[in-house]
């Protein structure tokens, strides 16, 4: 009990101490970061290239053909140190996507943390809460 | 009775014994990461040694903006070509690139064209430090590649050949690391500032604390300037758990990156379809 407790403490030190850094590219200024949204669907991409990585996922519809959708994260160097690998994610994957949406009202915008269906534990941007 | 006693004693010895041993490696393997990674410190501040892995700390865009407006040091035509950089490239106007403005959706935005010394440290984008007698290597992250500072007393060459990121001598000055560069082409943008090849860019390294690394800027060009300009401190936070790992810029992912997601982002394109990038 006292293990578990001072497990979560030091958990939640080293959460309150990840880095939360600002992008390099660009700005965030096109993404509506009020609002926050989550989608259920079907990994198709996981893209682990500069100068940001972004996850593909297509969402199921009541009527017609799955809508696609991407978002952008941070860099692959960022995303290693914080836990994450280039095969995190994989087509076929089915997980909830957490995300501030695109003020252009298109099916885009920038991540926020990634909820598996099979249990695995959440990854988060580092960059984005 | 007896041989149990020997029995403990024996299994006691070997389980001391194995203990030494485990710890004897977890020491060593403690001791060489932390020596690689500055915690021999031991929370201390070690005059002259600035090795580690850096990057800047949020708010870094306003602490390298450049105290003095530029028209009270450009020369005329040093000050048309800033004046003819696109708003977002600006480091010098708040709603330019510096000042948190966003240049999503413009091709430049994302060319891996735009190389310069002092983005390269500012930005935020891990640097190594790595420091010997002679030398003192900064390994940027960014482009996977180096600057080399010297610091065996030698001074700067009379005519160096022109190169992006210029040719640099370091001393010491107190607890200061002062690194005066020479040498840069014509072509880069140092903070955000036009030169020509004769700018003379000097940085000023000061750790006042274990986990900070201050840098303050000067620079002057008696071909583009009519005076120095001044911008910092910046500060750096110290990440004694980080390695660099590999981030060359690539203009075909820059590209695909533009095509995904800036120009549905910014409502220039339909929406994002399946196109794939390329593995």
């Amino acid at each position: 009990m006292r293990g578990s407790l001072a497990a979560a403490l030091c958990l939640a030190f080293g959460v309150w101490l990840l880095p939360i850094p600002l992008p390099a590219h660009h700005g965030t200024a096109v993404y509506d970061t009020s609002k926050s949204l989550e989608m259920q669907g079907t990994v198709v991409a996981f893209n682990w290239v500069n100068p940001h990585a972004s996850i593909e996922w297509e969402v199921k519809t009541e009527k017609g053909a799955p809508k696609h959708w991407i978002v952008e994260l941070t860099s692959p160097g960022m995303l290693t140190r914080s836990g994450w690998h280039h095969d995190s994610l994989k087509p076929g994957d089915e997980v909830t996507i957490y995300f501030h949406p695109a003020k252009s009202g298109s099916r885009s915008g920038i991540f926020q943390r990634v909820v598996f269906a099979d249990g695995r534990p959440d990854l988060i941007d580092p960059r984005v809460q | 009775m007896r041989s149990r006693i020997w029995s403990c004693i024996v299994v006691s010895g070997g389980l001391m014994a194995f203990s030494c041993v485990v710890f004897a490696q977890t020491d060593t393997k403690t001791a060489a990461k932390e020596i690689y990674s500055g915690k021999h410190h031991e929370g201390t501040v070690q005059s002259h040694d600035l090795s580690g892995v850096w990057m800047a700390s949020a708010g870094f865009e306003s602490a390298a903006r450049i105290h003095e407006a530029p028209n009270t040091f450009l020369q005329p035509w040093a000050l048309a070509k800033l004046n003819a950089e696109p708003i977002y490239l600006r480091k010098d106007l708040p709603e330019g690139h510096a000042g948190g403005g966003t240049g999503l959706g413009v091709v430049r935005d994302i060319s891996c064209s735009q190389i310069s010394l002092t983005d390269f440290i500012i930005k935020q984008k891990p640097i190594e430090i790595v420091q010997t007698p002679q030398r003192i290597f900064m390994f940027f992250e960014y482009e996977h590649t180096y600057r080399e500072i010297w610091i065996d007393g030698r001074e700067l060459p009379k005519d160096p050949d022109p190169s992006y990121f210029g040719t640099s001598v370091g001393r010491w000055e107190g607890d200061t690391l002062v690194v005066e560069s020479i040498g840069f082409n014509d072509k880069t943008l140092l903070d955000g500032m036009p030169h020509s090849d004769a700018i003379h860019l000097v940085e000023r390294y000061r750790r006042p604390d274990l986990d900070t690394l201050e840098l303050t800027l000067t620079a002057d060009d008696y071909k583009a300037y009519t005076r120095p300009w001044t911008a910092g401190p910046v500060r750096l936070a110290w990440h004694p758990d980080w390695n660099l790992v590999e981030a060359f810029c690539i203009q075909d992912d820059n590209s695909n990156f533009k095509k995904l997601i800036v120009d549905p982002a910014v409502g220039q394109s339909k929406q994002p379809g399946s196109t794939k990038l390329p593995k």
